[in-house]
């Protein structure tokens, strides 16, 4: 018997936790998804030991494709730190038994909820999202046999009406999270609910995109160098969310920050809300405006 | 019957260690798809150790016996199609063995020589394009090529920065021609899983492919 063997047998249930027939399921599923940019592949989704809504589809993606070789990085809303991130990388641990990291760089595959880490990424890496509502048509057309069908036809007309009526309401399209993108010039697709200040990281990346829907049963995909543009209008262009202040603890300014309440008269902080962007910028020395806004030493 | 007599008739085994050659396998698979362009190389320890029926490759016979199961019918060229090899994959992989192309999920395809067109394939439907076959298809030669009867060619599309030159072959003449066609009827479509035993290329439907002169 050889060591893998034994180490299997030893094991209660079966590599990465899914049964071998759900993996390959689920493979092929992702397989198709790569081949056909955008598109929602229908998959069997499976009972996880854990709740809806909690990144069973995204549990699901990452047990079927990872390996012993691998080394995974799971952020919820960019930390490292929080339940929904300890626990993943926990079950992980325990179930695949591999490496796992807080570094962007060091990782092989990240499992994220509603952020892209601010570090780019790069070739080999693959980032598995964990989607609530992977169809971006849902809250316009209730139907799935409709949707289907604008899919299909590539009958996106709804989705511009919607964004016309927020400029026509608001002056300006007020969609800042879930905001809807076409990968590779066909497919109308639903980022997950990452803040629009993350769209512009999914155009073009290199590294490998992954998307798991659990309760709706869905997965898809952006393969490495595929165009994802957010839907806009010539005269009304798409826009990140922009901050006024820099990250009150590493002094960042082009990164995504969380508003963290201090007291209870209205002390507040902007922060990064990738912890590991923040700590790595704080290790080279990098000081926000509670740290006391050094400047590194040359 | 005596036990003798079941393994006289028993098809060659499969992966020696199915759990974690199969996630290799598949990841393997998934990067050649997601990186059309670039060849991807099954580790040797994987494919030295896979035994196949003639006429199938070690790297072709991984793959199936990673991603194929009863949920999927496996067509066989006329060159695959043989007892052993039927036996083989039914037995491994609880595949049935179709005679449909346009309803299997995967084909094997042991002599690209005589494959014009990939229309007869499932290409999915408008609504459901994923439900499409996958061509294994395998080559003598994947990479540099020189030799009769094979393709180079220029890829442009998803996974590809800017632009991939690839060669394989020997294929037949109306491939090339087919594979542009298999494009212009994204999404929906065939995908092909290129190899010559070890090295694997993806060519997904996504791919614009262009013939290249020698």
């Amino acid at each position: 018997m050889s060591a893998n063997a034994a180490a299997e047998a030893a094991r209660p249930y079966n590599y990465a936790y899914l049964d071998e027939q759900t993996k390959r399921m689920i493979r092929r599923a992702i397989l198709k998804a790569i081949a056909i940019p955008g598109y929602q592949v229908p998959f069997a989704s499976r009972e996880m030991p854990m709740p809806y809504g909690w990144g069973t589809g995204g549990v699901q993606v990452t047990a079927s494709i990872i390996g012993p070789s691998d080394v995974l990085k799971v952020i919820d809303q960019g930390s490292d730190d929080t339940t929904n991130a300890v626990s993943i990388r926990k079950f992980f641990e325990k179930t695949a038994g591999v490496a796992v990291t807080t570094a962007t760089t060091a990782a092989s595959i990240i499992q994220t909820r509603h952020r892209i880490p601010e570090t780019p990424l790069g070739a080999g890496q693959v980032l598995v999202y964990q989607v609530p509502i992977p169809e971006p048509l849902r809250f316009l057309e209730p139907r799935e046999t409709e949707t289907r069908k604008m899919h299909a036809l590539a009958e996106y007309g709804l989705m511009h009406v919607k964004l016309y009526e927020d400029i026509a309401k608001h002056g300006r399209i007020a969609k800042t999270y879930d905001y809807p993108v076409m990968v590779g010039g066909r497919y109308l697709m639903d980022p997950s609910p990452t803040p629009k200040f993350d769209n512009p990281k999914m155009h073009r990346s290199p590294a490998l995109q992954l998307f798991g829907a659990g309760r709706e049963k869905r997965i898809y995909a952006v393969p490495p160098h595929t165009d994802v543009v957010s839907l806009d209008f010539d005269d009304h262009p798409f826009e990140v969310n922009k901050f006024d202040k820099p990250c009150a603890l590493c002094g960042a300014t082009d990164v995504y920050l969380d508003e963290v309440i201090l007291d209870d008269r209205g002390g507040r902080m902007f922060v990064c809300s990738d912890t590991d962007n923040c700590e790595t910028r704080r290790a080279d020395g990098h000081r926000g405006e509670l740290l006391g806004n050094e400047e590194p030493r040359a | 019957m005596p036990v003798e007599a079941l393994f006289a008739i028993s098809p060659r085994p499969g992966l020696a260690d199915p759990v974690m050659q199969s996630q290799t396998v598949f990841r393997t698979v998934m990067a050649a798809l997601a990186e059309p362009g670039t060849i991807h190389a099954l580790p040797e320890t994987l494919t030295g150790t896979i035994d196949a029926p003639a006429p199938i490759t070690p790297a072709a016979a991984a793959i199936l016996l990673a991603l194929a199961d009863y949920e999927t019918p496996i067509f066989l060229d006329e060159a695959a199609r043989n007892a052993d090899v039927g036996a083989f994959l039914s037995f491994h992989c609880g595949s049935r063995i179709t005679d449909s192309a346009g309803e299997a999920s995967f084909a094997l395809i042991a002599d690209p020589t005589s494959l014009d067109r990939l229309d007869a394939f499932a290409p999915g439907t408008l609504d459901y394009p994923d439900r499409s076959t996958t061509l294994i298809v395998q080559v003598a030669e994947l990479g540099d090529v020189s030799g009769e009867g094979s393709v180079r060619l220029r890829l442009t599309g998803p996974g590809i920065a800017d632009t991939a030159r690839i060669g394989f072959g020997p294929v037949n003449a109306g491939l090339v021609a087919a594979l542009a066609d298999n494009r212009a009827r994204f999404p929906q479509g065939v995908d092909l899983i290129v190899t010559d035993g070890a090295g694997i290329l993806g060519l997904p439907r996504s791919t614009r492919i262009e013939e290249e002169g020698f």
